[in-house]
């Protein structure tokens, strides 16, 4: 009888030392982990931008050899995305979902851990694939870009091998986060919490674990023929044995489009969230968007080729992919009228993560502008393999998701440390990142208008003013970030004790079962399950 | 075991129809990933 007692004490207290963490099969616990994890990769990646922007700064060679440079571009977007963006939505997934739709966990707890604990050490493998070429005799970098086309991506040295492993686990780790987040979400609703009656983000994460579930598998399986054509004799992607390179490029591709809106959706949901709470108004259309949503997880599956329009496809699949990815813009151009709608009207208040939502909706349709132009094969043809392509992507990534993330870190500080973070240094970092964000890639634009390629060291002396430009707005973002850690650290450590509810509009249009726990919520949040009225 | 009665009542309802949908995710997740493979038949070993 004691040692029941005796249990059922040790059980309400989180344990103590490493253990906590390494064994953990707590929902927060290892969403915290993740965030941590997204943080410093953030960190990073963010060298590895500092270190492109600071070569091309002039034209010629000044800090890195033209390989090295390459493997940085690669691992720079390999970082940003699988280190950071995806382990940074799925911390916030682990922490909100099961709290908002009252479960007292994630479905799979067990798999939780192990999704999380294999992402250091796929972050080990990525990094030693860069650091790997500084020991002899191992061959040239990974100069493929993050796209790894063959035949040059058989070529290269070991690098590649340990590349290659390195997605093999942050494969493994995002297809189980998924199968948790999907279960979680079919399974584990309170009584009376309805799918329709979800916060969005659930939404959003529900499509984003059902993509990942279907594309990341094929990455897998193409990474792996690589391997295969690498060491084993097999010319899955060499002509010369009857194979095909072309073939890469669809298996990456089918993976790598949906991959994009892996990298929105979350943000969307958070979207959802911030702007009926900062507008004080219930999200306009909730439906509609999950419908749109929808949407887009199901075209999005089907028009990877807009990233292949070069390579001499028969007119009739060109057309055929270049109609579905204008269609795209149809629904996501509906989710921006329909929170615009939500604002209409509100009374709005422009705390941090709302200004943020607010800027978000603004640059982003500005990189769906530019996707439309790439969309149009004629005008791609031109386009493709410039620095168009870059600023592109860049408005669509850094506004799409991650700023989407910090709109989600500053509207949940207050509920994960249960402090209020510093008003007024929030909104300098919100000027800061997004004035030198634009500065950033707003000139990219017009130098891959005029020709510049992208993933070259050197440069024609026509761009020289655009990348000094760019450059300079690229160190001013990047030291933004020192604010954020700064600001994240100070809310951590201490500051204003945040309500249950911290900010006034939060709960209306959804139940908002997070917000009826303390903030910080107790180690088990749900232990009998919640009401909805 | 730990928490009480009512929520445990409910973990055990859910814990087989967690893993039935895992494993049905997880067979999807696997189709996929071999699929590419079939192309091994064009090969030339
Ligand atoms: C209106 C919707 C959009 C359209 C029509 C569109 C269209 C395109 C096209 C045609 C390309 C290929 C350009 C080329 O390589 O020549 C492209 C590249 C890209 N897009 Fe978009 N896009 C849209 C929205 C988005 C969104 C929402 C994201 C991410 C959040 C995104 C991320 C990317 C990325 C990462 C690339 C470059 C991949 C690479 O080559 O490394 N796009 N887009
Ligand atoms: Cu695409």
């Amino acid at each position: 009888m004691s040692a029941v007692i005796h249990e059922d004490h040790h059980h309400d207290e989180p344990p103590r030392g490493f253990k906590r963490w390494l064994y953990s099969t707590n929902h927060k616990d290892i969403g915290t982990m993740y965030l941590i994890f997204a943080l410093v990769m953030l960190f990073v990646g963010g060298a590895m931008a500092m270190l492109i922007r600071a070569e091309l700064f002039l034209p010629g060679l000044q800090i890195v050899n033209p390989d090295l440079y390459n493997n940085l571009v690669t691992d720079h977007a390999l970082v940003m995305i699988f280190g950071m963006v995806m382990p940074a939505a799925a911390g916030m997934a682990n922490w909100m979902i099961p709290m908002m739709i009252g479960a007292p966990d994630m479905a799979l707890p067990r798999m939780n851990n192990m999704s999380f604990w294999l992402l250091p050490a796929a972050a080990i493998l990525l990094l030693a694939s860069l650091f790997v070429q500084f020991i002899p005799g191992t061959g040239v970098p990974v100069n493929t870009g993050w796209t790894i086309y063959p035949p040059l991506s058989v070529q290269v040295g070991l690098g590649m091998d340990l590349l290659i492993f390195s997605v093999h686990l942050l494969g493994i780790s995002s297809i189980m986060a998924s199968i948790n987040i999907v279960t979680t979400i079919l399974n584990m609703r309170a009584p009376g919490m309805t799918m329709m009656k979800m916060p969005l983000f659930c939404w959003a994460w529900f499509f984003t674990g059902l993509l990942l579930i279907i594309v990341m598998p094929v990455l897998a399986g193409g990474v792996t023929m690589l391997l295969f054509d690498r060491h084993f004799g097999t010319s899955f992607f060499d002509a010369a044995g009857g194979g095909d390179p072309v073939l890469f490029q669809h298996l990456f591709w089918f993976f790598g489009h949906p991959e994009v809106y892996v990298l929105l959706l979350p943000s969307i949901g958070v979207l959802g969230l911030v702007i009926p709470t900062f507008s004080r108004k219930p999200l306009f259309g909730y439906k509609p968007l999950v419908y749109f949503m929808g949407f887009l997880f199901a075209l999005g599956l089907v028009v990877w080729a807009h990233h292949q329009y070069t390579i001499g496809m028969s007119l009739g699949v060109t057309t055929y992919f270049m109609i579905g990815t204008i269609l795209i813009s149809i629904p996501i151009g509906l989710m921006i009228f329909n929170f615009i709608f939500t604002m209409w009207r509100g009374s709005i208040t422009f705390e941090t993560p709302m200004l943020f939502a607010i800027a978000i909706i603004l640059m982003f349709s500005f990189a769906g502008v530019t996707g439309v132009m790439l969309a149009v094969v004629p005008a791609d043809l031109q386009y493709h393999d410039t620095y168009f392509v870059v600023a592109h992507f860049h408005y669509a990534l850094i506004p799409g998701a991650v700023f989407g993330l910090y709109a989600g870190v500053f509207y949940w500080l207050p509920k994960w440390t249960g402090h209020m973070y510093d008003e007024k240094l929030g909104k300098i970092f919100f000027w800061w990142t997004t004035l030198s964000f634009n500065l950033t890639f707003f000139p990219q634009h017009f130098s891959g208008l005029a020709g510049m390629p992208r993933r070259i060291v050197d440069y024609n002396i026509q761009y020289v003013e655009f990348n000094q430009i760019s450059s300079i707005g690229a160190f001013a973002f990047g030291l933004s970030h020192l604010l954020f850690l700064y600001i994240i650290i100070k809310t951590v450590k201490g500051g204003e004790k945040a309500a249950d509810k911290p900010w006034e509009g939060a709960q209306i249009g959804t139940p908002g079962l997070e917000w009826t726990l303390p903030s910080p919520p107790p180690f088990h949040s749900f232990t009998t399950p919640p009401k909805i009225q | 075991m730990n928490e009480n009665t009512e929520t445990q009542i409910e973990k055990k309802d859910m814990r087989k129809a967690n893993i039935m949908i895992a494993l049905i995710l997880g067979l999807i997740a696997f189709s996929v990933a071999i699929m590419p493979f079939f192309y091994l038949r064009d090969q030339v070993m």
